[in-house]
């Protein structure tokens, strides 16, 4: 159920003294969608027609027809972006998704306006989205200065070490960093003079005030180096086509969530700084001695934790996946949400009657929880039961409410948990219509390993598919239980399956004495005439019949049972019982008083808000601490006195 | 809703600046008014007015709560100041509404602009203009000078009010703009789709149709396939679908699946709120009942037509509707509900649901799990799929492609427009596997889709037999084991 988000780049830039800086881009060569359909564009007579056999391609751009034309303009416009591909060969380094760097660099620091703000800009269909992080006016960093330490604690981030420099996997890169700081300030600066086009009178730096100030502070304060004193930095991404849905799922789960964080890193050690700064040595080294392009990125990936930490978010950002990566020592995830169709309806809250299913294996999330003996996390993960509603977990548990809610919202938040009905044998479950037969073959050895000897998941998956029945009549015997609540745990989870639940109403006839008629509704009962039309025949079916023929003849065998047969047009559903009118009360006395059974007679009022059509028998039982055979038994009652109609959905 | 338009420009003298505006005080305040400006234009204004490499295509960027939607404008020639003229003609929308409608209107604006100043100098020459006050400037905007103004005025209330508008400048340049609000992409179409007109068609006496419509048009009942009706017209299967599907776009056509008693339908959640709708349920009568004196029913028994004089009334359609599930096949539940079902057409009956999406079909699938049995499952990640259309067409229409490139370069008179046939035919014997007989054949093709992801519609259609012998195929063991399932 993953989304395409359409990223295709992630950026890094700062602004220092000399000017804005692109700092890091990931990937080397992003991949324009524009471009693509650019190149087929020849073809395009032909790749149109044939369309509808690429499935794939449904939501690529082809938003409406509209599109071709634009497609067709924008060509025009596209020369000047290719030109640096086509010009030397290979992808020229001075320019990142059909730009000039410079042109780039302008556009994607902006002045001090869009500090700690949404900046979002969408230049001929890409559209960049960022949060950008300024310094304090002096030009300083750090919280001792001012700003809160408590502000990005409060983002539930785990405490950061304070090492100055870096997590072990930078350690041997300390040298190179030191040595930076000298080197580089030389080369970079030149390259910037040469790129630059005087021909560009006014530039987008319209705060050009703002780093003279800054650096006259910092020269006051510090040593040479501090010319290259960053202002500010800058994460973005680039997606695209323009959706604005997308741009604010990404700018509001992920560029503003990691601007944050390295704020925080570099308020506390000047991480961005730092890295930025060795990253920039590697750039201008592979510059300098012509190192090819992914060497240079290996280096980068290699050589800064903050590179690798944006190559990370954007690999798995874009997938649709969640990124854990660490900044500074620091741990930190990022997605971005999935809105999962069963949970947008408003029906899944984590309530006390819900359960949940893990989707992963128990000891696979154990071993990602790095204190797993200890933490609640872990003893809930242990300790969980499918079966189990989160009401009956926290009293097995012996834990509050409210913390087994907490635990279970972390999980599903972190795609770990799904929210269920929990898994009974008395429920119904039916194959899942958006069920993912491609991965059937990746998952049948995975389950033929862990229930060998059981049926086998295309087995099962046919049983469920058929007339729907309980699931503990699937069941062979007692001892067959926990395998198989295990084996329809792992259909649910890789949503081959999904419960069939059954929603009904009451009806009533206001004519009470013909009520026995119809309590033969029993759909068996039927004499079989009238197949010769509406059986197969032969090559027939496959095609569709006329409406002349989908109306249903009637022979004279059936005239008889006719009059029996049709409900009585008087009939009448109560479509609302907690609020009836006064003939509905009427009935629903009526029908009360004709219940047999005393028990339900008395409970008969307790149950009436759940035939409504949209509440779920099944979860009678729970909500209202009955025995689930009990309520069974009452439906199949007032079915029986023709007192119910129900209908099953997914 | 457009907030505000503005013209602004590159100055020599004061750099980017905006000329006009509208309303008035939207972007730069006036002394005269208290209106607070939209925005601050200082801060963007290095987006609205940028280097000139990313002039000339669209850019927005967004402020505050707001917008900016620009196409600046840079032109090039030594009759300008510094050989250039830089400006742009920027709408200002709320952040949250949705901007896609708004970028063709933009860009249309921003050409109109451009071919105004390049044709004629218009811009140009309206800055030159005694008493042109502006914006922001004591005075504006003045009346009777310049027709920018008054040009953006018409745009923003027009706009806003008729989501189109038509201004004329003078005898040639005249500004039609309209802004037409986004539709989803209809989703494909497939060979085993029925198409159902929701909508008639506009005559094509003031409507020009198409060539495939016309030859379309009077199959497409809600009862044929695509494949049928590409059959039944002799249209290419493509251009047919290619036809419904702007049918669709224009939500002229909706599509059904194909309609016969081995299908399964089963009700979804929105089926309570189609049962309390009782608008919906008199709809839903009058759709399906058939008319009782066309009724076949009536040409047999009259003492029978007595029984079932009256029409379904909404609780019995709403009882029939809630009998379907998953698992029950239509040829079952007929059966089952025989008499109910005496003056309803049953396919109307499930049409109406699937249409209202009450009601949603249950396909079925056949997967071969026989890994060692079956040749193509060895790579059944993605061939399956792709193995299946190469079989004809495609190698027809591959070949044609390389064979006409080839023809074209090798600097022949005339390429032949169709290949040689026997060449062809090899092709395709050959992409069928080794061609013995009949049966084998049929088998062969039939083993391409029993990946689970065809389901069996779409197998009948492509295999052109029914799906009961479609299923004696399957079952009949040649093909290894299958497990039929549906979903």
């Amino acid at each position: 159920m993953k989304r395409s988000n359409g990223l295709i780049a992630v950026l890094i830039l700062t602004r220092s003294k000399p000017g804005p800086k692109l700092v890091f881009h990931y990937p080397a060569e992003p991949q324009l969608v524009g471009s693509n359909s650019c190149g087929e564009h020849n073809d395009c007579s032909d790749s149109e027609l044939e369309y509808d056999e690429e499935p794939e391609r449904e939501g690529s751009g082809r938003d409406s027809p509209r599109e071709v034309t634009s497609l067709v303009n924008t060509v025009a416009t596209q020369p000047e972006r290719s030109f640096s591909h086509d010009a030397n060969g290979h992808s020229d380094s001075d320019s990142v998704l059909g730009y000039h760097v410079d042109s780039l660099e302008k556009l994607l620091s902006p002045g001090r306006w869009s500090a700690r703000k949404k900046f979002e800009i969408c230049l001929d269909g890409i559209t960049f989205v960022g949060h950008p992080v300024y310094a304090s006016d002096n030009g300083s960093w750090s919280t001792q200065d001012h700003g809160t330490p408590a502000e990005f604690e409060a983002e539930r981030v785990t405490t950061p070490t304070l090492g100055r420099l870096q997590t072990s996997t930078d350690c041997n890169e300390a040298a190179p960093t030191s040595k930076a700081n000298v080197t580089i300030a030389a080369p970079e600066t030149v390259g910037q003079a040469a790129h630059d086009f005087t021909h560009i009178p006014e530039s987008l730096d319209s705060q050009r005030g703002l780093s003279l100030a800054t650096s006259m502070t910092s020269t006051s304060t510090a040593s040479g180096a501090l010319a290259e004193q960053m202002t500010m930095f800058h994460v973005v991404f680039a997606h695209q086509p323009h959706r604005q849905s997308v741009t604010s799922d990404v700018y509001q789960h992920v560029a503003k969530k990691l601007a944050k964080a390295l704020h925080y890193c570099q308020k506390q050690t000047n991480y961005v700084g730092v890295e930025c700064r060795r990253l920039l040595a590697i750039k201008a080294k592979a510059k300098h001695t012509k190192m090819p392009a992914d060497e240079s990125l290996k280096q980068m990936l290699e050589g800064s934790g903050l590179a690798w930490a944006l190559k990370e978010v954007f690999e798995r950002v874009s997938a649709g996946e969640i990124a854990g990566i660490r900044l500074n020592g620091m741990e930190l995830s990022v997605q971005i949400p999935q809105v999962e169709a069963s949970t947008s309806d408003g029906k899944n809250i984590l309530g006390p009657h819900t359960g949940l299913l893990l989707l992963e294996d128990k000891d696979v999330l154990l071993r990602q929880l790095s204190h797993s003996d200890a933490s609640p996390l872990a003893y809930f993960i242990r300790e969980h039961a499918a079966t189990k509603s989160l009401q009956k977990q926290s009293t097995s548990l012996n834990m509050p409410f409210r913390d087994v809610q907490y635990l279970a919202r972390h999980l599903i938040k972190w795609r770990k948990a799904q929210i269920i009905a929990p898994l009974h044998r008395r429920n119904m479950y039916t194959s899942n219509s958006e069920a993912p037969i491609d991965q059937i073959r990746k998952l049948m050895p995975v389950y033929g390993q862990r229930f060998a000897s059981l049926p086998s998941l295309p087995q099962m998956l046919k049983v469920l598919s058929g007339k729907p029945i309980q699931y503990g009549l699937v069941i062979p015997s007692r001892d067959h239980r926990a395998p198989y609540m295990e084996i329809l745990a792992f259909l649910i989870r890789h949503r081959f399956v999904m419960q069939l639940k059954t929603y009904g109403w009451l009806k009533a006839d206001p004519s009470p004495y013909n009520s026995l008629v119809r309590s033969s509704k029993a759909k068996s009962k039927r004499p079989v005439s009238g197949v010769s039309l509406l059986s197969p025949h032969g090559d027939e079916d496959s095609m569709s019949v006329s409406s002349e023929r989908t109306a249903i003849p009637i022979s004279d065998v059936q005239a008889d049972n006719m009059t029996f047969d049709k409900p009585s047009p008087d009939e009448f559903i109560i479509f609302d019982p907690s609020h009836p009118t006064e003939d509905e009360s009427a009935m629903l006395e009526h029908i009360r008083e004709s219940i047999p059974d005393p028990e339900l007679r008395e409970r008969f009022s307790q149950l009436l808000p759940y035939f409504d059509g949209e509440h779920a028998f099944e979860e009678i039982a729970a909500e209202e601490a009955m025995k689930r055979a009990k309520v069974e038994e009452w439906a199949a009652l007032l079915d029986r006195e023709g007192h119910l109609l129900t209908f099953r959905s997914v | 809703m457009l907030k505000a338009i503005f013209y602004a420009r590159f100055h020599p003298g004061r750099g980017p600046s905006v000329i006009h505006q509208y309303p008035r005080g939207s972007i730069v305040r006036e002394s005269s008014s208290n209106t607070v400006p939209l925005l601050s234009f200082s801060d963007i204004s290095a987006y609205v007015i940028p280097p000139y490499e990313l002039c000339n295509q669209a850019l927005s960027i967004c402020t505050g709560e707001y917008r900016v939607l620009g196409f600046p404008i840079s032109l090039e020639d030594a009759k300008y100041e510094r050989n250039r003229f830089t400006f742009n003609v920027c709408f200002v929308l709320d952040e949250g509404t949705d901007a896609q409608p708004w970028e063709q209107v933009v860009k249309k604006a921003a050409a109109f602009f451009r071919a105004v100043e390049e044709e004629d100098g218009l811009l140009q020459a309206e800055e030159r203009l005694e008493g042109l006050k502006w914006a922001g400037e004591d005075g504006y905007p003045t009346e009777q000078v310049g027709v920018i103004h008054t040009l953006l005025e018409a745009i923003m209330e027009e706009v806003n009010a008729y989501g189109e508008t038509c201004v004329r400048i003078d005898d040639i340049h005249v500004l039609n703009l309209r802004l037409t609000p986004r539709r989803p992409a209809p989703s494909n179409v497939r060979a085993w789709n029925v198409p159902l007109l929701i909508r008639a068609l506009p005559s094509p006496e003031e409507w020009t149709w198409d060539l495939t419509l016309q030859r379309i048009h009077p199959h497409i009942d809600g009862v044929k396939h695509i494949q049928r009706i590409a059959d039944l017209a002799d249209v290419e299967l493509k251009l047919v679908k290619r036809a419904i599907r702007e049918l669709m776009y224009h939500e002229r056509a909706i599509l059904l699946d194909i309609f016969h008693f081995q299908a399964i339908y089963a009700p979804t959640a929105d089926f309570a709120w189609f049962a309390k709708d009782g608008d919906m349920l008199e709809e839903c009568c009058q759709y399906v009942t058939v008319d009782p004196a066309k009724s076949i029913i009536r040409r047999g028994n009259q003492e029978l037509s007595k029984g079932i004089d009256s029409n379904p009334t909404p609780t019995a359609i709403v009882g029939l509707y809630s009998s379907l599930g998953p698992g029950l096949l239509l040829h079952d539940f007929v059966l089952a509900h025989e008499a109910q079902l005496a003056n309803i057409d049953i396919r109307r009956f499930i049409t109406f649901g699937v249409l209202k999406g009450f009601l949603r079909r249950v396909h079925k699938y056949a997967l071969a799990v026989d890994t060692t049995s079956s040749r193509e499952l060895g790579t059944s990640d993605s061939s399956p799929s792709k193995s299946k259309p190469k079989s004809s067409e495609d190698i027809v229409k591959q070949f044609d492609r390389a064979w006409k490139k080839a023809a074209l370069t090798s600097g022949w008179a005339t390429p032949p427009t169709e290949p040689p046939a026997p060449i062809v035919a090899a092709i395709i014997s050959h992409s069928n596997g080794d061609a013995d007989g009949v049966g084998d054949e049929e088998d062969e093709k039939l083993r391409g889709y029993l990946d689970g992801k065809h389901c069996m519609d779409e197998i009948c259609v492509a295999v052109g037999m029914s799906e009961k012998r479609v299923v004696e195929e399957i079952k009949s063991g040649r093909l290894g084991e299958v497990v039929l399932f549906n979903k």
